[in-house]
């Protein structure tokens, strides 16, 4: 049998004609005429028939939403902020966990009170009326030396 | 809003394959990017919309799984919204997309856990007559024992009907490399199921 003498058709030149594609006219011309191509060509197209008659399951499901809303969650407005708050709530867990609440060794002391404010605060060395002070105190004020320059 | 007719990007995509073409008034591929880039997350709902079913279809047919083909859908698209800034429409969207997902799917394979169970829950599906299911049962198998270069290649191949060009560019393989690929795995196919001949 006679056919043309363009080669015979390349592996590539069968998938893609095998997909329907079209082909240079001289090969086309080859293809009509030679047998081991024609050959070639139908086996594969059987196993290409064979893998397309089997319909696979496919889901219709709509994956937009679930799409969109792990797009939200990756790509929040600044993230480092989440991370930094984190970061902040960790260290404090994780130090007083290591380390314990701070506790006050020894008993509470108690309240001062207003004389004991006074005294503290030095009102008497700054001149402050011993009168004065008095009626801001339940202690009896001290009596103070009479004398000429300072009959009270 | 700017639009156009069809989506230059769109017409790379091969014959037979469920195609969505961008409808007058829809805005294309490239320009939804453009949008995701400036962070307008409609732009990324109206990609998931157009391509979530052949990105699920292709996911599936690699791990045989819906949860995980999901789970690679899912990731997919939000890589897409990671790379917006980066990404140039100098070639298809499609071609893009699909290489994240067929990278995705590699990489599933790898983990032995996922691989393990890969082949542990085979779909199931209501057929009439038992020679079909038979017969779906035995391609389903054939391609599953293939090496997963070869699987990958001959899924874009014959599913996605990808020409060689763009199953090289997707894979990032030399086209040589697709074509060796192919040519065994179709060997590989018509040794074992020739008694299911058509």
């Amino acid at each position: 049998m006679t056919h043309s003498r363009s080669p015979c058709l390349t592996d590539a030149q069968l998938l893609e004609r095998v997909q329907g594609r079209e082909l240079p006219a001289n090969v086309l011309e080859h293809f009509a005429t030679c047998p081991v191509c024609g050959g070639r060509l139908h086996d594969l197209q059987q196993t290409w028939a064979l893998l397309g008659a089997v319909s696979e399951p496919t889901s219709t499901r709509d994956l937009t939403g679930r799409i969109l809303a792990e797009a939200a969650r990756q790509f929040a407005p600044f993230p480092w902020m989440r991370v930094a708050a984190v970061f902040v709530v960790g260290s404090v867990v994780g130090m007083t966990a290591a380390f314990g609440v701070p506790q006050r060794s020894g008993p509470i002391p108690a309240p001062l009170g207003p004389q004991q404010v006074m005294d503290s605060l030095g009102i008497d060395a700054l001149g402050i009326d011993p009168e004065l002070a008095h009626s801001l105190s339940d202690i009896p004020a001290p009596a103070a030396p009479a004398n000429e320059e300072n009959p009270i | 809003m700017t639009t156009i007719a069809m989506d230059a990007s769109l017409q790379t995509i091969p014959m037979g394959a469920p195609r969505q073409p961008a409808k007058v008034g829809e805005c294309s591929d490239a320009q939804w990017m453009a949008q995701l880039a400036r962070g307008e997350m409609n732009a990324l709902a109206a990609l998931v919309r157009r391509h979530q079913d052949h990105v699920r279809d292709l996911a599936f047919r690699m791990t045989r799984r819906h949860d995980l083909a999901d789970d690679i859908t899912q990731e997919t698209f939000l890589r897409i919204l990671k790379s917006a800034g980066r990404y140039t429409p100098s070639a298809a969207f499609t071609t893009w997309l699909y290489r994240i997902v067929a990278n995705l799917c590699l990489d599933a394979a790898r983990k032995p856990r996922l691989a393990a169970l890969v082949d542990a829950d085979p779909p199931v599906e209501d057929c009439p007559r038992l020679e079909t299911e038979e017969r779906r049962q035995a391609v389903t198998d054939a391609i599953e024992q293939l090496p997963q270069r070869q699987k990958l290649a001959l899924v874009l191949h014959r599913f996605r009907e990808m020409p060689l060009s763009q199953i090289a560019q997707v894979t990032g393989w030399t086209a040589s490399a697709v074509e060796s690929l192919l040519v065994r795995a179709y060997a590989t196919l018509r040794e074992k199921l020739k008694e299911w001949k058509c």
